[in-house]
């Protein structure tokens, strides 16, 4: 198997397998089906197709593979479905494949798994194949337990498939792809190393049966007791009404977050986003290997809803991106990046790209909107903190591209950040940029002249703010204001001399702050920074009560100031190119 | 705290709620019964800093009863603690000496020891995939709701009394140190609680919940 070009199949039972390799078959491919079928004479007809003895049960699975085709010089491949080869002797045939690291794998799944289920089980029942016509099919009861314990499986086993095979050439296709986008085929055949384009990829026999032409409601007898059964259970997306085509709201645009961003917060969370718009974390520090969490189930399942346009996980009235419909196109993604949309990828074989240090929450100030007290870790907590330090600096950043330091707290008050920043030798990580996120009080001319190892990978600072008056700052921030513009304008050298490329403030915007929101891009101009962000006031666990937060929540409708603050965001200034209103923009209108 | 409100056993779900509280009849509502039995009921109660009970993923899955997790998703301002198990094969033999014992729960000053068990490889992995898939979904499901993941081997076995102390600044109650009143059924390693281990682990290799 090794001098051929060889590829495999992989699919769940009802998959459509079939039609694939009927399509593969017709590009002029040789692909076989199903060669550990529990059924013999099955073997002996797919092997027969590729001119290789059946295999025989008792047999070992990687022997009888490492027969399969090893002269050919044009791409053959086999079909193999999770069931299959998965006891015994057969089942080397899965330790043979998971090792052959070049053998390009094409995953074919299902968008829906009832109809998966619901088409072979009519197929079953009325003998019929392609054409099945739902209209002729008698109905019938469906056992709940059965179908749940198929649908269970499929799913296990389809995470597995992701995992197992990220090291190979892989491209994941589902059934529904196949027969609606044209461009599949020619993916798949490009994949498997064949000439693409020598095939008509719709041919007249691919008949797709649609969710709608099964009509579930009326093949399945007892379709009320079905869709009660799976209400609220992992499998209820399939029981839910479906969009027809062309009504599906997918997003436009691509979210590269969550295949490239992890962070992890003071919680030990591990999340692909910040926390106030995708709540649902990937993993816990204490669950596991970073780099193995970085794909976990639930990781795999966000990417998931990004690929399929859903955004499930998203909250789409706190995310920037989505408020303002600022998702970068397709197009514009990196290449690499495109490769992996392409090919379906939601286990990342790269680990994470951005790093997101938020386990350390110290912090010099105790500001109202993030916490009741002052935070500074000690002892135990301390250790606990350091301890995940380490394996971020010694598992993840040495492929990071960009370290964000830090998503939750201050990074010059931390001991474990200001220590990082003072030991990083920037020529050991010759492609990592930092960007320090502080509230800027201690961050002056001493404090940079400590990090000067790591100069060259610091890449800008974000300082919060959330004032343009000593006032409002002490009301809350709770610091000096003169120091905080003494550094900013520190900050703001450093900018203008090219010694960072970026420094942007930022104001979470309240009831008692909003009218200084004009003052704070003018403080930003003045200073030099190149980017001023504006970000809704939002409720953390642990902060306002209810009442408080309604009191300062200017950005709700029912607030006594909303109109105000709206007719306030009116005005032109706040359309500049270095004004971001981030996930307060939908309360602008556009100007002409 | 309760217990598990929505057992299939009636005598059960009486213990899991202790008397005098009114049980949950089979086929009635689930978001009533939750609404006016478990929460409400104790409203106005000062007391009380919080109140809570177990439900299992499979449990409240029958007509009427399985309103309640709707409920439950619908109150975004319900706190979760979801224990999960990192061990799922431990949990399902676990499953099957508690089911052949008939004994659930263990005291912590007496030790079992019962006969190794012969594990069914098919019903095996149809229950980890289950556990699998119905824990990515609470994950998904409860996404916009406070969740403390509680691990039962990480945080309950490794170190209870923080594990404890924990979850009670995750739900907000003044914390107690709370004893450790039971403990796990089978302390035995796995494989020799198991007849026929090797081919369980066989069964499982080229799955998700393959034997490290
Ligand atoms: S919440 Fe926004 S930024 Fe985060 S993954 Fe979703 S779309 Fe991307």
């Amino acid at each position: 198997m090794t001098n051929g070009r060889r590829f495999v199949i992989l699919s769940h039972d009802r998959s459509e397998a079939s039609v694939l390799r009927r399509l593969v078959r017709e590009a002029g491919v040789q692909v076989c089906g199903d060669l550990f079928d529990s059924d013999p004479s099955i073997r002996a007809e797919a092997a027969a197709t590729v001119g290789l003895k059946p295999y025989c049960s008792g047999d070992d699975g990687a022997a009888y593979l490492s027969e399969f085709g090893t002269d050919d010089k044009e791409p053959a491949g086999f079909g193999l479905l999770y069931e299959h080869a998965a006891r015994g002797p057969a089942s080397t045939a899965w330790d043979f494949v998971r090792s052959r690291q070049d053998i390009p794998i094409v995953h074919l799944t299902s968008d829906d798994l009832l109809v998966t289920w619901l088409r072979a089980e009519i197929e079953r029942r009325c003998g019929d194949t392609m054409n099945t016509r739902p209209t002729d099919t008698p109905s019938f009861e469906v056992d709940c337990e059965r179908l749940a314990e198929f649908f269970d499986r499929v799913v296990a086993k389809r995470y597995w498939v992701r995992l197992v095979f990220q090291s190979h050439p892989f491209l994941e296709i589902s059934y529904r792809q196949l027969v609606r986008d044209r461009s599949t085929m020619y993916r798949v055949l490009k994949h498997i190393g064949a000439g693409a384009g020598s095939t008509d990829v719709a041919p007249d026999w691919l008949v797709e049966i649609r969710a709608e032409q099964i009509m579930a409601q009326r093949v399945i007898a007892n379709f009320d007791e079905v869709c009660a059964y799976f209400r609220h259970s992992p499998h209820d997306v399939y029981f839910r009404d479906r969009p027809a085509d062309g009504q599906v709201a997918a997003r436009a645009g691509f979210c590269p977050r969550p295949f490239e961003s992890l962070g992890i917060d003071a919680q030990g969370k591990l999340r692909v986003c910040c926390e106030d718009w995708l709540t649902t974390p990937i993993g816990d520090i204490r669950s596991g290997g970073l780099a193995e969490q970085w794909n976990s189930q639930t990781a795999v399942a966000i990417r998931d809803s990004i690929l399929d346009g859903s955004y499930r996980f998203c909250d789409s009235r706190q995310c920037p991106d989505l408020v303002k419909g600022t998702l970068p196109a397709f197009e514009a993604l990196p290449k690499g990046f495109q490769r992996w949309v392409a090919e379906g990828r939601t286990v990342m074989s790269n680990l994470p790209a951005t790093l997101s240090l938020g386990y350390d929450p110290t912090c010099n100030l105790k500001c109202p909107t993030c916490r009741s007290d002052f935070i500074v870790l000690k002892g135990e907590a301390f250790q606990r903190a350091l301890a995940v330090h380490r394996s971020v600096v010694s598992e993840l950043l040495p492929a990071a591209r960009q370290a964000i330091v830090t998503g939750h707290g201050d990074a010059i008050a931390s001991r474990i950040y200001r220590e990082f920043l003072r030991n990083l030798d920037a020529s050991k990580f010759p492609n990592l940029r930092i960007i320090v996120l502080s509230n800027g009080l201690n961050f002056d001319a001493r404090m940079w002249e400590t990090f000067s190892a790591a100069h060259s990978a610091i890449m800008g600072a974000s300082i919060s703010v959330d004032a343009a008056t000593p006032e409002t700052y002490k009301l809350n921030r709770g610091g000096s204001f003169e120091k905080l513009v003494g550094n900013l304008r520190f900050l703001g050298e450093l900018r203008r001399s090219g010694k960072i490329d970026f420094l942007e403030i930022s104001f979470v915007v309240q009831a008692n702050n909003f009218a200084e929101m004009v003052d704070f891009i003018g403080l930003a101009r003045e200073v030099g920074c190149s980017s001023i962000l504006f970000m809704k006031l939002i409720r953390w666990p642990g902060t306002f009560s209810e009442t408080e937060f309604a009191n300062r929540a200017v950005q709700e409708s029912d607030h006594p100031l909303h109109q105000e603050f709206l007719e306030f965001l009116q005005q032109p200034i706040f359309e500049s190119s270095d004004v971001d209103l981030s996930n307060l923009s939908h309360l602008r209108t556009p100007g002409p | 705290m309760y217990g598990e409100v929505f057992q299939d056993e009636l005598d059960a779900r009486r213990e899991g709620l202790g008397f005098p509280n009114e049980v949950f009849e089979t086929g009635s509502d689930g978001a009533s019964y939750l609404s006016n039995n478990i929460y409400e009921e104790c409203a106005g109660d000062d007391e009380l800093f919080a109140i809570g009970f177990k439900l299992f993923y499979m449990q409240a899955r029958e007509p009427g009863a399985r309103t309640a997790w709707r409920y439950l998703m619908h109150h975004r301002n319900l706190r979760i603690v979801h224990l999960t198990r990192d061990n799922l094969l431990e949990a399902f033999v676990s499953f099957v000496e508690a089911r052949a014992s008939g004994r659930w729960l263990s005291e912590v000053d007496k030790l079992l020891r019962g006969a190794p068990m012969h594990v069914d490889t098919d019903e095996c992995l149809a229950f980890l995939d289950q556990i699998y898939s119905y824990r990515g979904w609470a994950n998904q499901a409860f996404c916009q709701h406070q969740v403390f993941e509680l691990s039962y081997e990480r945080h309950l076995i490794a170190d209870f009394g923080s594990a404890m102390t924990q979850v009670q600044k995750f739900l907000g109650v003044p914390p107690l140190r709370l004893p450790v009143l039971l403990r796990k059924q089978g302390t035995a390693p796995i494989e020799t609680r198991v007849i026929n281990f090797d081919e369980v682990r066989r069964a499982l290799r080229h799955t998700i919940h393959a034997i490290k």
